[in-house]
């Protein structure tokens, strides 16, 4: 063939191209693997209902889950089913606030997150920086 | 015999002369470039190849390089196409990766996603103003 590298960058793209939405696409309730149901257990009833990226999403969370300490295991179990309850918005919300806590120094993350467990939620005041 | 027949028996050593001789247009020197390419390929001795190979270089110049080198440039360029696209797709996933893990990050966050929801902390970690849950 007179383009080898060509062909295989082709054949790489495609390959790319054809496995990133298998993850969401595949993911009927049914399809999921037995370890992906015990940890998606809590969001069973409204899986099938899902859409692709929440599920995709999901999926990835349930891919993590033994790597997550015993503790963040307990977390996500116990936060699982309300966190599936969020609208999208709710959701992206939560995601855009903690990706900006994320982009905090280390001391300024520890108190805020002090501050919050502290004062619990409306405390305006408490975590005004 | 013509111009072009003595120049095809070798008795002619110089190709301009038979390139030169062309001058109908473009099909005579597609021909001539087809022939010559034929020639090149039969076992002769290495002065009458460069020879030929000199005739097929001036004739495909007088065919226009728009013409014939095109699909030679496009297949030169589609690996670096095609490099380019693999780059957009991995980084696309990449991208996709990362922000799908995000979601058992804050789950299994100290915090409680409660807080990241909150109008008060919000307003704290920098955030807009929150339309969610003030109401």
């Amino acid at each position: 063939m007179r383009h080898p590298l060509a062909c295989g960058v082709l054949c790489l793209s495609l390959a790319a191209l054809a496995a990133a939405p298998a993850l969401a696409r595949n993911a009927a309730w049914n399809g999921l693997s037995p370890g992906d149901q015990a940890i998606l257990r809590p969001v069973e009833k409204q899986w099938n209902d899902l859409p692709d990226e929440a599920r995709a999403r999901l999926l990835k969370l349930a891919r993590r889950y033994p790597d997550l300490s015993p503790e963040q295991q307990a977390r996500v179990r116990q936060r699982l089913a309300d966190w599936a309850q969020l609208t999208p918005e709710q959701r992206e919300q939560a995601r855009r606030n903690f990706e900006n806590l994320r982009r905090l120094s280390p001391e300024e993350r520890s108190r805020l997150r002090q501050r919050w467990l502290e004062s619990g939620p409306g405390a305006d005041e408490a975590l005004s920086p | 015999m013509n111009d072009a027949n003595r120049a095809h028996a070798g008795l002619y050593p110089a190709p301009a002369i038979v390139v030169g001789g062309l001058t109908a247009g473009d099909g005579p020197l597609r021909g001539l470039a087809a022939d010559l390419d034929a020639i090149a390929d039969l076992a002769i001795d290495r002065d009458r190849l460069t020879r030929l190979h000199a005739a097929r270089r001036v004739a495909l110049a007088r065919l226009g390089r728009s013409s014939l080198t095109l699909g030679d440039r496009w297949i030169d360029w589609a690996p670096v196409g095609l490099a380019l696209a693999l780059a957009l797709v991995t980084s696309w996933t990449l991208l996709s990766d990362n922000a799908q893990s995000l979601d058992a990050d804050l789950l299994a966050d100290a915090l409680p996603f409660d807080a990241y929801l909150d109008a008060g902390f919000q307003r704290a970690v920098g955030g807009d103003a929150v339309e969610l849950l003030e109401n």
